[in-house]
C-alpha cells in the first residue's frame, strides 16, 4: 500500500485510541461534582457531560484563546467565559428532568462560531454509573 | 389588598438598614435612623411602623426599633427584585448611564407588575446583579450571598475584582467609573496608610490610585480569577421555564482579523504585505437560523483590472440549527479541509505565514458555493459534509497544484457537483483529530469531451497538553486523466503544463509555551518540518520536475501579548530536490489580531 495511504488510514486510528473525555468529578463529599470545561474556538472539551437526575453540578469553564459565551439552551444559563489567563467562569447546573440539553457559545468568536456546541445528558436516576 | 408605595419604601428601607453590612445577621433598626433615611420625621415614621405591626410586617420593640417579620421581609425583597431589575433593564436594553437610574427605579418599583418584571429578567438573562453589583432577589425573595470583603478588609497585594458598590450617589458613581473601579473592573491594594486613612491601589493598566478609606469601604471585592462572572447565573427551579428565544433576532458585535506580514529572502529586497483585513459580520434572525458573511481585503490594494489585490467573499451562509446531530447550511462554505482552513486566523497557528502544506497541497484558503449538513453524534465526534461547485482544472499547473482551480463561487462552471465530508473526533481534552475527502469532477473541454476527477485527502490532528502543541497533517491530491488533461492544455497553449496526477504534502510541528503565565507573558517556541511535492506521480509521458519536491524546515516563536494578539517571527530553509534550483532562506515577521 502506498505510504500515504497507509498513514490517511493509521493516523487518525491511533489518535483515537485515547482514553474517552472525562469530567473532573469531586469525590462524594456533599459538595458539587467539579466539572471543568475548556472552550476554544471552535469547541467545547469535553463536548459531552453527564449527569444525574437530580444531581447539582458546577460547571467551571475556561477559555483557551478569547472570549466566548456559554448558554444552556432552555435553562437560562447565559455566561460569558474570560480570555485565556484571565480567571474562569462558573455555574452550577442541576439535571432536574432527564434528557439533552444543548449549550454552546453564544457570543460570536469567529466564522466557525456555529459549531461551538455541547450537551448535557440528564440520565434518569438509577440507570447506572455516570464518569 | 396591594401595598401601597408609601408601605413599599418603609420596608425596603426597613431591609436595607437592618441587613446592614453584606454578610452580617440582620439587626433591630432605630426607629431615629430610620426616618432619617426616609426623610420623615420620628413621630411619623412610629405611627407608620406601629401600622405595619398591626398588618404582621414588622416586628416594632419600643425604645429598641423595628424589624421585618418573614412577611415583611418576602415583601420587601419583591420590590428590591423589581428595582434592581428595572436599574439594569434601563442600562442594559434602554442604554441609560449606570449613574442615573435610580431615581427612575425609585419610581417605577411601584407600579411595574410581576409579568413585566418577569419578562425583564428573561430578557436579561435571569441576571442576578444589578449595574451597581447589587443583587437581585429571585422571584421567591431570596438573595444570593455575596462575599463580604470591601478594598478595606481584602488581602494586601492580591489581585481582586471588583463585585458591588455600595453607595450609590451620583457623585460617587462618576467616581467609580472615571477611575476604572465599576463591578468586574480587576485592583489589587498596594498598601493601606493608617496615618492618611487612605488606600493606595493598582488599577486597570497598572494605573495607581489613592482613595479615602471611606470610599474604600464602599467597594466590594472578591479574589479575582475564582468567579468571574455571576450574571445571568441560574438556579434549577427556573432553569427549565426560560425562553430559547430570549435575545433573538441579534446582530453584532462586528469581529474580524488582520494579518501583516514583512518578508525576506536571500538576496532578494524585503516585502512589506499587509496581507489581509477581515471583517465579520452576522446576525442570528431566529436562536435556529443564522448568518454569518466574512469580507477580505488582500494585499490592501484592489483597482479595476489590476492584480495588486483581492476583494474576496469567503463565507457568507445561512445555518438552520434544527437539532445537535443535523443542520443545515447554505451559501459561500469553508471547505472543511485540514487544520487551517476552516481555523486560519493569525493568532491560532505558529508561522507567520501559513504552512505550505495548507497552501499548495490544500488550497487553503478553499471556499465555494454550496450546501450541506453538519452536526454532533455524541462520545466528541462530529461530522460536516458539503455539496459545492467542483474545481475548474484548466487552471491546474506545476508548481502551484490545484490552487488556481478554486472557483470561488463566482459563476463558477459547474457540470457537476463536488462532495467534502469530514469527521472530527474530540473526545479527548486537547485532541483535534479529523479526516476529510474532497471529491469532484470538473470538464477541460467540451468538445471532444474531457473530464478530470479529483480527489483530496487528508487527516490531521492537533493535541495539547500542559505547555505542549503538537499538529501533523497529511494530505494528497489525485488528478484524474492528467494525461489527456496536459495533452489538451498543451495543444492550447504550445507547452504542456506539467500537471501531475498526484500531489503529496505531510507536516509535523511542535510548540511550547515557554511562559505559561497567559497575557502577556505568553510566547510560544516552535519547530515545524514540513514535504511537499506537486509533482508527486506523474502521468505516462511526463517526468516530475525536482523542484517542485520540496522540505521546509520553519522555527520561530509567537508571542501574545493578548490572547487575540499575535507577535510572530519564524526563519524557513526550504530545501529542493532539483540540484538545479538554489535552495532559499527566508525571515518573515508578522503581526495578527483576531477579535
Amino acid at each position: 500500500m502506498d505510504l500515504t495511504i497507509r498513514l490517511l488510514v493509521v493516523l487518525p486510528l491511533l489518535l483515537m485510541a485515547g482514553e474517552p473525555s472525562r469530567a473532573a468529578g469531586a469525590a462524594q463529599t456533599g459538595a458539587p461534582r467539579v466539572i471543568e470545561i475548556t472552550a476554544e474556538r471552535f469547541q467545547f472539551w469535553p463536548s459531552e457531560v453527564v449527569v444525574r437526575e437530580g444531581e447539582e453540578v458546577e460547571l467551571r469553564l475556561r477559555s483557551d484563546d478569547t472570549i466566548h459565551g456559554f448558554r444552556i439552551i432552555g435553562a437560562g444559563t447565559n455566561l460569558q467565559i474570560p480570555k485565556r489567563g484571565h480567571g474562569y467562569a462558573m455555574t452550577r447546573f442541576t439535571g432536574n428532568r432527564p434528557g439533552r440539553y444543548t449549550f454552546e457559545c453564544n457570543r460570536l468568536c469567529g466564522a466557525g462560531h456555529d459549531f461551538m456546541r455541547g450537551s448535557i445528558v440528564v440520565r434518569p436516576a438509577g440507570t447506572g454509573e455516570v464518569p | 389588598m396591594l401595598p401601597s408605595s408609601t408601605v413599599e419604601n418603609y420596608l425596603k428601607k426597613i431591609y436595607l438598614g437592618s441587613t446592614g453590612a453584606p454578610g452580617a445577621e440582620p439587626r433591630l433598626l432605630p426607629m431615629g435612623q430610620l426616618a432619617a433615611a426616609l426623610g420623615v420625621t420620628p413621630g411619623t415614621a412610629t405611627t407608620m411602623v406601629k401600622t405595619l405591626a398591626e398588618s404582621g410586617l414588622v416586628n416594632y420593640e419600643p425604645y429598641a426599633g423595628v424589624s421585618l417579620t418573614r412577611a415583611g421581609r418576602r415583601l420587601a425583597a419583591q420590590v428590591l427584585r423589581r428595582h434592581r431589575l428595572v436599574e439594569l433593564f434601563l442600562v442594559q436594553v434602554m442604554g441609560l448611564r449606570w449613574d442615573e437610574v435610580h431615581d427612575e427605579a425609585e419610581l417605577l418599583e411601584h407600579v411595574v407588575s410581576d409579568r413585566l418584571i418577569d419578562r425583564m429578567d428573561e430578557m436579561l438573562g435571569r441576571p442576578e446583579v444589578d449595574p451597581h453589583g447589587d443583587p437581585i432577589p429571585d422571584a421567591e425573595g431570596v438573595v444570593k450571598k455575596q462575599p463580604a470583603q470591601t478594598l478595606l478588609s481584602c488581602p494586601v497585594g492580591t489581585r481582586m475584582t471588583v463585585t458591588r458598590i455600595i453607595d450609590q450617589d451620583k457623585q460617587f458613581l462618576r467616581f467609580v467609573e472615571n477611575h476604572n473601579l465599576k463591578p468586574g473592573e480587576s485592583v489589587e491594594v498596594e498598601e493601606r496608610d493608617e496615618v492618611s486613612d487612605s488606600v493606595r491601589l493598582r488599577g486597570k493598566g497598572d494605573r495607581r490610585i489613592t482613595i479615602g478609606a471611606r470610599a474604600a469601604s464602599k467597594l466590594l471585592v472578591q479574589v479575582a480569577r475564582v468567579v468571574l462572572l455571576v450574571l445571568g447565573l441560574a438556579t434549577a427551579a427556573r432553569a427549565q421555564q426560560a425562553d430559547p428565544e430570549a435575545g433573538f433576532p441579534s446582530t453584532g458585535p462586528i469581529s474580524g482579523y488582520m494579518d501583516f506580514h514583512v518578508n525576506k529572502a536571500d538576496g532578494e529586497a524585503s516585502v512589506i504585505d499587509f496581507h489581509r483585513f477581515v471583517i465579520l459580520l452576522n446576525h442570528s434572525f431566529t436562536s435556529k437560523i443564522r448568518f454569518v458573511g466574512e469580507l477580505e481585503v488582500e494585499h490592501a490594494f484592489v483597482e479595476g483590472l489590476e492584480e495588486s489585490g483581492e476583494l474576496e467573499l469567503e463565507q457568507a451562509y445561512v445555518d438552520f440549527l434544527l437539532s445537535r446531530p443535523f443542520n443545515i447550511r447554505a451559501g459561500m462554505l469553508l471547505l472543511p479541509m485540514g487544520i487551517i482552513n476552516e481555523r486560519h486566523e493569525p493568532p491560532v497557528f505558529n508561522g507567520v505565514e501559513r504552512p505550505f502544506v495548507d497552501t499548495v497541497i490544500i488550497p487553503t484558503t478553499w471556499f465555494d458555493a454550496g450546501a450541506g449538513v453538519h452536526g454532533e453524534i455524541g462520545r466528541g465526534l462530529r461530522y460536516r459534509a458539503y455539496v459545492t461547485a467542483p474545481l475548474n482544472a484548466r487552471e491546474f499547473s506545476a508548481d502551484e497544484g490545484i490552487r488556481e482551480g478554486r472557483q470561488k463561487g463566482g459563476q463558477a462552471t459547474a457540470a457537476s457537483a463536488a462532495f467534502t465530508g469530514r469527521a472530527e473526533y474530540l473526545g479527548v481534552r486537547g485532541l483535534t483529530a479529523g479526516a476529510a475527502l474532497w471529491r469532484g469532477t470538473s470538464r477541460v473541454t467540451q468538445t471532444p469531451e474531457l473530464k478530470s476527477s479529483v480527489t483530496v485527502g487528508e487527516a490531521d490532528a492537533r493535541y495539547r497538553r500542559g505547555r505542549l502543541e503538537l499538529r501533523g497533517e497529511i494530505a494528497r491530491v489525485d488528478v484524474g486523466n492528467a494525461a489527456a488533461v496536459n495533452d489538451s492544455l498543451g495543444r492550447a497553449v504550445g507547452v504542456p503544463p506539467n500537471i501531475a496526477s498526484a500531489l503529496r504534502g505531510f507536516y509535523g510541528e511542535a510548540g511550547y509555551r515557554v511562559w505559561d503565565a497567559g497575557a502577556p507573558r505568553d510566547l510560544v517556541a516552535f519547530f515545524r518540518y514540513e514535504n511537499f511535492d506537486t509533482q508527486f506521480r506523474m502521468p505516462a509521458g511526463l517526468l516530475p520536475l525536482k523542484e517542485f519536491d520540496r522540505d521546509a524546515f520553519v522555527v520561530g516563536t509567537t508571542y501574545y501579548p493578548d490572547p487575540d494578539v499575535a507577535v510572530k517571527a519564524d526563519y524557513i530553509y526550504l530545501r529542493n530536490r532539483s540540484g538545479l534550483f538554489a535552495n532559499r532562506h527566508l525571515l518573515n515577521v508578522g503581526l495578527g489580531w483576531w477579535f
